[in-house]
C-alpha cells in the first residue's frame, strides 16, 4: 500500500525520465545486451547468428596478432595521452587562475578545439603533418632550421602514433583546462591566505594546498581521458587510414576501436567485433577499478 | 483536432501505401556524385520513361559509405531494384546470394553487352562464368607529364629510371598518386613484369614468382632510390609547381586539371604507362558495375534499364553531362570511342591504355586478401625487410584465404 502511495507520488518525475529512458533502451541498453550474445556467435549481417560459444574470445586472445598490436598501440596512445595532457592542462588552468589580462580570451581559445568536432581538426592536421614541402609541419621546422631532411610524419611507423598523440593532447587541454579551473575555484581562498601566513612559497603552497584539493577533480579527469583514449577512433580513422589499408603504415597507428569498426562495419564480421567491444570494456573496467582502489588508499 | 489528425496520420498512411503500388518505378542507388544521379535520372526522363512508361528514381550514395550501407541494406532487405557499385562487389553480393544473375537469366543479352564492353573490365566484372553486374564505367590508371619539363615520356623501365635520375638531379620527383604504398600502385608493375597474383584457374597464388620479385624490387627502388614520395595527397599542387612533373594516376583528372590549372595548358599531357621487363604496359583498371538486386518485384525492366544505359548513345550524352561538372566518364562500350568528344591525343591513350590493362583479381577472397599484398608492399618499403620472404609469406597467405 505504501508503495503504490510512494508509486503515485512519483509518478510525474517517472514520466519524465520515460523518454530518455525509451530513447536509451533502443538504442543503449538493448544494444549492449545483444551484443554480447552476438560476442558468443559468428554473424555477417546476412545469414542468421550461429552459437559458436567461445571461440571468438579465444580466436582474439589467442591467434589475433593485430589485435594484440592495437592493445600495444593503445596503452601506449594512454600512457603518453592521460598524464602529459592533464599536466598541460594543469599548468594551463594555474595561468589562468593568476588573474592575468584577456584571461576569458585566452580561456576561449583553450577550449575552442572542444567544441570543434574531432573529425575536422583531424583534417586539419593531417594537412600540418602531410609530407614534402606541403605540410605545415615540415615548411616550420625546416625554415628555422630544425630539420635537415622533410618527414613524412603520417607515412612512417615511428612518428604515425606520436603525431597523432600530440593532436590528441592540444585537442583535449581545453576540456580539462576548464574542469580543472572549476576545481580551483572551489579552493576557499581562506586556505590560501593561510598558508601564506605561514610563509609557504608560492611552490610549497601549489603543491602542499592546492594540488591536494585538487585531488577529487584530477581523479574524475584521470578517469575520463582514460576511458576516452582507450577509444580513441576518429584522429586514427582519418589521419591514419585509406581506402587499401587503415590504421597508419604496417598497422603503426592501429588501436582497439578502429580496428573493431574494420572487423564490424568494412568486413561485417559482427560476432567478431561485438567479442573485441566486450574485451576493451573489460580492459576498462579493470582500469577504472584500480583507479578507485588506488585513491581509496590514498585517501586512507 | 479531427483535421489534424487527418492531416498528420492518415495522409501519410495513404501516400505511403500509394507509393507501393507503383509498379512501373525503379529505385536505382548510385555510387558517385549528386550530379552523376541527376545525370541519369535526367536521361531516364527524357528517353526511357516515354518509351517503357517506367519511371526511374536515382539516390546517390557516396563511395565511402557505399560498401557498408549496401550490406546493410542486404541484411536489411531494404534494397533498391538496381544499383551501381565497384567493380568487385556485385560478385561479392551475389555469392551472399542477395543478386541476379544475369548470365543464366538473360543469355542472349549478355552475350550481346559483353561483345561491345572492353574485355579488360570484363574479365574483373565475371566471375567463374557468372555475371552479376554489366560494366557501368572505367577508370584507368595512365600517366601524367609536363610535357614542358619532361620532353619524351618515359617508354620504359629503363628510361623511367632515366627520367627519375634527371628529375633527382634538379630535386624533382615522379608521384604515385593513386594506390602509393597499396596493392593498386603495385599491380602494373606486378603484371608489366610478367607476374600475378593468381593462377589462371584461380585455385592458388603465384604471387612468389620471379616476375614479382622484380616487379616489387623496382616499385620499392622508385620511394627508397629515386625518391617517390610515400603520400601523394599533394599530386595537384606537385605537378602545377613542376617538383612533381611526373605521376601515375587515374583518368579522374583529366578533365579537372584544365579548371584547377588553365596556366598550364599545353604543358601537360598524358601518356602509356611505361613498358616492363615482359614487354607490357599492362595498367590497372577499376571502374563501377551495375546490377540488379533479387528482392526486386521488376526484375525485367531493371534489366531492359541496364540495357539502356550500354547504349552507345546514351554512354555518350553521359559522357557530355559529366564533362561539364569537370569530372569524366570513360563509357566501356568499345563502339562509342570513336564518337566521344575527348581531345585526339588523349582518346588515343586512353583507348590503348583500357586496352592493355587488368582489373583487380576475380577470385572470392581476394578483397580480404589485399591487406597480405599491402603488408608485403610496406614491410619491403617502409621496414626495409626481404623481398624474397615477403612474397613467400604473401603467397601462403593467399592461397590460403581463397574461398572454394
Amino acid at each position: 500500500m505504501k508503495k503504490r502511495k510512494k508509486f503515485k507520488k512519483h509518478l510525474i518525475s517517472y514520466l519524465f525520465i520515460l523518454p530518455a529512458f525509451l530513447i536509451l533502451s533502443i538504442f543503449v541498453f538493448i544494444p549492449v545486451v545483444a551484443s554480447f550474445f552476438l560476442s558468443f556467435t559468428e554473424y555477417d549481417g546476412i545469414s542468421p547468428p550461429k552459437v559458436v560459444g567461445l571461440k571468438n574470445y579465444v580466436d582474439i586472445l589467442f591467434h589475433d596478432r593485430l589485435f594484440w598490436k592495437a592493445v600495444i598501440n593503445t596503452v601506449y596512445y594512454v600512457i603518453f595521452t592521460v598524464p602529459i595532457g592533464i599536466a598541460c592542462s594543469l599548468a594551463v588552468a594555474m595561468a589562468l587562475y593568476q588573474k592575468i589580462r584577456f584571461s576569458a580570451l585566452f580561456r576561449t581559445g583553450f577550449f575552442l578545439p572542444t567544441v570543434t568536432s574531432v573529425a575536422a581538426i583531424s583534417v586539419v592536421w593531417r594537412w600540418i603533418y602531410s609530407g614534402d614541402r606541403y605540410g605545415l609541419l615540415n615548411y616550420i621546422l625546416t625554415k628555422l632550421g630544425v630539420l635537415a631532411v622533410l618527414q613524412d610524419w603520417l607515412m612512417q611507423p615511428s612518428t604515425t602514433l606520436p603525431a597523432i598523440i600530440v593532436m590528441s593532447i592540444w585537442g583535449g587541454v581545453g576540456y580539462n583546462t576548464i574542469i580543472l579551473l572549476a576545481g580551483l575555484q572551489s579552493i576557499p581562498d581562506s586556505v590560501l591566505e593561510a598558508a601564506k601566513i605561514d610563509g609557504a612559497t608560492p611552490w610549497e603552497r601549489f603543491w602542499y594546498v592546492i594540488l591536494p584539493m585538487l585531488k577529487p577533480v584530477m581523479l574524475f579527469l584521470v578517469i575520463m581521458s582514460t576511458i576516452n583514449s582507450f577509444q580513441v577512433f576518429e584522429q586514427v580513422y582519418i589521419m591514419a587510414s585509406t581506402t587499401e589499408y587503415f590504421g597508419g603504415v604496417l598497422y603503426s597507428a592501429l588501436t582497439i576501436v578502429p580496428y573493431l569498426y574494420e572487423r564490424a562495419f568494412k568486413r561485417f564480421l559482427l560476432g567478431y567485433a561485438s567479442a573485441l567491444a566486450y574485451l576493451l570494456f573489460a580492459i576498462i573496467f579493470m582500469i577504472t577499478l584500480i583507479y578507485m582502489k588506488v585513491s581509496k588508499f590514498y585517501e586512507q | 483536432m479531427k483535421k489534424l489528425f487527418r492531416l498528420f496520420f492518415i495522409f501519410p498512411l495513404i501516400l505511403s501505401c500509394a507509393k507501393k503500388e507503383q509498379k512501373n518505378v525503379l529505385t536505382l542507388w548510385h555510387v558517385g556524385s549528386e550530379e552523376e544521379a541527376q545525370i541519369i535520372k535526367n536521361l531516364a526522363d527524357k528517353y526511357f520513361t516515354p518509351e517503357s512508361g517506367i519511371s526511374v528514381v536515382c539516390e546517390s550514395v557516396s563511395w565511402s559509405e557505399a560498401h557498408t550501407k549496401y550490406l546493410t541494406a542486404i541484411a536489411g532487405e531494404v534494397l533498391p531494384d538496381l544499383g551501381t557499385m565497384g567493380l568487385t562487389w556485385a560478385s561479392e553480393f551475389g555469392y551472399k546470394g542477395a543478386m541476379v544473375e544475369l548470365y543464366e537469366r538473360f543469355p542472349a543479352d549478355v552475350e550481346t553487352l559483353k561483345k561491345n564492353i572492353f574485355k579488360s573490365i570484363w574479365e574483373s566484372a565475371e566471375l567463374k562464368g557468372k555475371v552479376y553486374g554489366i560494366p557501368f564505367d572505367l577508370t584507368v590508371q595512365l600517366l601524367y607529364y609536363r610535357s614542358d619539363i619532361i620532353s619524351k615520356p618515359p617508354q620504359t623501365w629503363q628510361q623511367l629510371t632515366e627520367v627519375l635520375k634527371n628529375l633527382n638531379a634538379q630535386n624533382k620527383s615522379m608521384m604515385i598518386a593513386w594506390g602509393s604504398l597499396d596493392w593498386i600502385g603495385f599491380s602494373p608493375f606486378l603484371w608489366q613484369a610478367g607476374g600475378d597474383y593468381y593462377n589462371k584457374e584461380g585455385t592458388k597464388s603465384i604471387i612468389n614468382s620471379e616476375e614479382a620479385k622484380t616487379a616489387l624490387k623496382f616499385f620499392a627502388d622508385l620511394y627508397k632510390k629515386y625518391n617517390v614520395p610515400r603520400s601523394a595527397e599533394n599530386f595537384g599542387a606537385g605537378f602545377r609547381s613542376g617538383e612533381y612533373p611526373l605521376g601515375m594516376c587515374g583518368n579522374w583528372l583529366i578533365n579537372s586539371f584544365p579548371y584547377e590549372m588553365p596556366e598550364l595548358e599545353g604543358k601537360w599531357s598524358i601518356g602509356l604507362l611505361p613498358k616492363g621487363p615482359s614487354g607490357k604496359r599492362t595498367s590497372f583498371i577499376g571502374g563501377r558495375v551495375i546490377g540488379i538486386f533479387k528482392t526486386s518485384k521488376n526484375i525485367d525492366k531493371a534489366f531492359e534499364f541496364i540495357k539502356f544505359l550500354s547504349k552507345p548513345q546514351i554512354q555518350k550524352e553521359i559522357y557530355i553531362e559529366v564533362a561539364k561538372t569537370k569530372n569524366i566518364y570513360l563509357p566501356p562500350n568499345v563502339n562509342i570511342w570513336k564518337d566521344l568528344p575527348i581531345k585526339e591525343e588523349f582518346k588515343k591513350v586512353l583507348f590503348e591504355q583500357i586496352k592493355e590493362a587488368k582489373g583487380p583479381p576475380s577470385v572470392l577472397g581476394w578483397d580480404d586478401s589485399t591487406k597480405y599484398v599491402v603488408e608485403a608492399i610496406q614491410n619491403v618499403i617502409v621496414a626495409d625487410k626481404s623481398v624474397e620472404e615477403e612474397l613467400k609469406k604473401c603467397e601462403e597467405k593467399l592461397t590460403q584465404h581463397i574461398i572454394k
